[in-house]
């Protein structure tokens, strides 16, 4: 996998369940346990086929709000999470249908996270409260998310067919 | 009541049959109830009703709300929540909002700040960093009353 240049701007898609009152959910940033994701999808600015890859993700031609970041800022965030160090990547990742697909990984203490472990026991289970370190991790992107949010809006005018 | 309608409750009594004894008794009862009716202020400010109204639509989340998978609200999340609305002063409330998690249980996200509780079924977690020193637990014993001193550490 591609590692970006530092000077792309990636776009993580915000579901509605995620904005609320100026804030973004931390939640967005999840890897999810329950598919072992091994990074946080976004699609690249730049790109030819960002607008339409843009569009195939939200499946609908209306407005909607991504969070636009700076990878060489991604690659300088500071995670205080006490004591381990925790800092991000972001590199393309192939996706047939998204051409402008990449992943903002995260690495703790040099190993790639991935979604459900090493915390298994928080993460998986119904009902207990999320993890301490993973929050913070969560925290640290989310409010970095919030310094630029865009609101997109697509030209075309006659829906897609939705393919799910 | 007011005063008007005191005083057409007062004649009334005075219109009925009521011997000494019945009056004496009357006014025990009312003097007993009058000590012993627990002075609930119910919240109707605009920031409680704000919250209430988040939570109960987070609480009527359905199964993969997401289109991810993610899991309902787990009832005994938006009851425990609920315990924290009750007790939270009216400025506090102002302070964070809620947010589904995707395992059923919700977070509650301090705005503008590094700072987040989740609240689990019988537990609760949090994050926060104040003053460039983090501060962070797992899996403390949910009580309304520890989860309200917890806020007043982060936003005081």
């Amino acid at each position: 996998m591609d590692k970006l240049d530092g000077s792309e701007n990636v776009a993580r898609v915000l579901k509605t369940a995620w904005v609320y009152d100026g804030e973004i959910s931390p939640s967005a940033f999840s890897l999810r346990p329950h598919i072992r994701e091994t990074y946080i999808s976004v699609l690249r600015e730049l790109c030819d086929t960002f607008s339409n890859d843009l569009a195939e993700v939200v499946h609908r031609r209306s407005p909607v709000y991504y969070a636009k970041m700076n990878v060489g800022e991604l690659r300088n965030l500071h995670v205080d999470t006490i004591e381990d160090d925790v800092y991000f990547d972001v590199k393309a990742v192939d996706n047939l249908k998204l051409l402008s697909h990449s992943g903002i990984f995260v690495y703790m203490n040099n190993i790639p996270l991935i979604g459900g472990e090493p915390f298994e026991s928080f993460e998986l289970k119904r009902g207990m409260p999320a993890d301490s370190t993973l929050m913070t991790i969560r925290e640290t992107l989310s409010e970095f998310a919030k310094k630029s949010i865009v609101k997109w809006k697509s030209e075309v005018s006659n829906p897609k067919p939705s393919n799910s | 009541m007011n005063t008007v309608s005191l005083n057409h409750l007062w004649s009334y009594l005075q219109g009925l049959s009521l011997t000494a004894n019945n009056q004496r008794w009357l006014s025990e009862r009312l003097i007993e109830a009058s000590t012993t009716t627990k002075n609930i202020t119910p919240r109707h400010g605009n920031a409680y009703r704000k919250q209430l109204e988040r939570l109960n639509e987070l609480a009527s989340l359905q199964e993969n709300w997401d289109d991810d998978g993610a899991l309902s609200i787990e009832p005994q999340v938006v009851s425990n929540v609920k315990d924290i609305l009750h007790i939270c002063p009216e400025p506090l409330l102002s302070t964070w909002v809620l947010f589904p998690d995707i395992n059923g249980t919700l977070l509650i996200k301090f705005k503008g700040l590094h700072a987040s509780i989740s609240i689990g079924v019988h537990h609760y977690s949090y994050s926060y960093r104040k003053e460039d020193e983090a501060h962070r637990a797992n899996n403390c014993p949910f009580e309304a009353g520890s989860v309200l001193n917890l806020m007043n550490s982060i936003v005081g």
